[in-house]
């Protein structure tokens, strides 16, 4: 059963993308990962114009993320000003972000950047996530002992210091506002909610506590998203709704699946697979960059 | 298909009885005027069907609209493969076949197809680029190549056969991805190497429903289309955050 995607201007199969939807939910249930870094590549890897697949998986990670917003939020486990301080960050970002996809998009270099920022970025987390799970497991089974629990860095120390009550954090905002800036820029030229970069760097930069870090992310990336969506929209033309929405409903059913399934494995078992996972897609994107590719013409419609 | 051969010869000989005796006559029309891309689309194909006199042949071309196409070259840059010249078509055919009762070299002079704009070669295609690059044949090469890949363009021609005689037929093929907009239809009737008749006929192809609503609203409201879309996919999690939950 065919579909015809109005702005990605395809026939794809209905089956194929509600496959894909719960392939990538169900990975991003069993990891507790957005899944938007699996989703953009796989778009490509079909066909869909990597512009159009950037815009309508920013649209898709809006939808995903709410409902995990809401379950965070009755929890009490998001830190609004801290989530505040970093959705102005995502904003300005996520406008630099998406001016810097129009201009790439006019210069002919929007699908090399895409691809060269996911091998990039996947490549990096996937390596470091790699070695830590790697590292865990041996040490488990030498039986050595545990990270310290908190550290201060150099982050703590800049002005404009702010009280994070939720947090239990008296840190300069100028460190969220950077973590918010980066995570905005990455959202509109990847496609990506960026929880894999600002997880790490909300534990580890700047020192929150686990518990309200999924939550405060979520936040974060359902605004940026969003914003995202509305940019990419009117600046390029490239949100497709209809995709955004069957990649959603697949994505919702494998979640669950996904969450459940999770549960019986080991926490740096799964960080490894899902490592080893983002290591693949990262090395496919990395070859067809390095390849001489079998027609090194190629057309596009001109971008009035 | 047979329904179709035998209005054809009803209308064939009611035409015939109509233009009476005028020689060198051609009719020819299509099998569909308007071509609507639904949700459901996934290519298309045209019937072009016609009664011509005497004993010439057929050749019929079908364009589609022009739109401004760039061609890209890649090149190997720090080891990886980046596109570099550029060169932009400003009003490349959309879509372009041809199709003929005999091979184009044994109907007429190559002369004729070149004043025609019949066949690859006699496309004109105006190309502009940067001074640095000296030859833009390659690329026009490449549009060629990559508009035929796609299933839009055709090198070679298309077999026009014939019915009893008078009667002839060919169908042309519109892959899902085709361009909308107005498609022109040439069909010229060759005899002893010149045009004795032509004929043009017309096809509208467009996105129809809800793809065209979808595709307006994007287009004409983009800021309205985004906000839209965002308060749909927080609808739609909302509701199967809630849907999970209780189960």
């Amino acid at each position: 059963m065919d579909i015809y995607l109005p702005i990605a201007e395809m026939s794809v199969n209905v089956l194929v993308l509600l496959g894909m939807g719960a392939a990538v939910g169900f990975l991003s249930g069993l990891f507790g990962v957005g899944g938007g870094f699996l989703m953009t590549p796989l778009l490509i890897f079909i066909g869909v114009p990597p512009p159009v697949a950037v815009g309508s998986e920013a649209n898709q990670i809006t939808a995903a993320s709410i409902s995990g917003l809401l379950a965070h939020w009755r929890r009490g486990n998001v830190d609004f000003k801290m989530g505040f301080v970093l959705m102005i960050g995502g904003a300005v970002g996520s406008a630099i972000g998406v001016w810097l996809f129009r201009l790439l998009r006019e210069l002919g270099q929007i699908d090399t950047t895409i691809s060269l920022a996911y091998v990039g970025f996947l490549g990096t987390v996937g390596a470091l996530m790699a070695i830590e799970s790697a590292n865990t497991i041996l040490r488990r089974r030498r039986g050595g002992q545990r990270r310290r629990a908190h550290q201060h860095y150099w982050v703590h120390h800049l002005p404009f210091k702010t009280r994070f009550r939720r947090s239990k954090l008296y840190i300069s905002v100028i460190g969220p506002l950077a973590i918010g800036l980066l995570v905005g820029i990455l959202a509109a030229i990847m496609g990506v909610g960026g929880g894999f970069i600002m997880i790490p760097a909300m534990i580890y930069l700047l020192g929150m506590p686990t518990a309200v870090v999924v939550g405060t992310s979520l936040l974060q990336i359902m605004f940026v998203t969003a914003i995202v969506t509305v940019l990419h929209a009117v600046t390029n033309n490239t949100v497709d709704m209809v995709l955004a929405m069957l990649l959603l409903a697949g994505a919702v059913v494998g979640a669950q699946f996904g969450s459940r399934f999770g549960t019986a494995l080991r926490g740096e078992h799964l960080r490894g697979l899902l490592a080893l996972l983002v290591l693949a897609v990262c090395a496919k994107l990395f070859v067809d960059l390095v390849v001489e590719p079998t027609d090194v013409f190629s057309i596009a419609p001109v971008i009035e | 298909m047979y329904n179709k051969i035998i209005s054809l010869l009803v209308l064939a000989i009611i035409l015939n009885e109509a233009e009476g005796a005028r020689a060198d006559y051609l009719i020819a029309d299509l099998s569909d005027h308007r071509i609507a891309i639904t949700s459901g689309f996934t290519g298309a194909e045209v019937l072009l069907f016609g009664t011509r006199d005497g004993q010439g042949d057929v050749v019929v071309i079908l364009r589609g609209p022009a739109e401004a196409l760039v061609v890209r070259r890649k090149a190997r840059t720090a080891g990886l493969w980046l596109n570099r010249d550029e060169v932009v078509f400003a009003d490349a055919p959309g879509y372009y076949a041809v199709a003929a009762s005999r091979p184009l070299a044994d109907i007429a002079p190559k002369a004729l197809f070149r004043d025609l704009g019949i066949g690859f070669a006699n496309l004109n295609l105006s190309a502009a680029y940067s001074g640095s690059l000296s030859d833009p044949d390659p690329f026009r090469d490449a549009l060629l190549r990559n508009m035929t890949r796609l299933g839009l363009y055709s090198a070679d021609p298309a077999t026009v056969t014939f019915v009893g005689g008078q009667l002839f037929r060919t169908t042309f093929d519109f892959p899902a991805n085709v361009p909308t907009g107005l498609y022109h239809a040439d069909i010229y009737l060759i005899s002893l190497g010149v045009v004795v008749s032509r004929r043009t006929t017309a096809l509208q192809i467009s996105k129809s429903g809800f793809e065209a609503a979808m595709f307006e609203f994007a287009r004409f409201q983009p800021l309205a289309y985004g906000l839209v879309a965002v308060a749909v996919a927080l609808m739609a999690g909302w509701i199967a955050g809630m849907v999970f939950r209780k189960g």
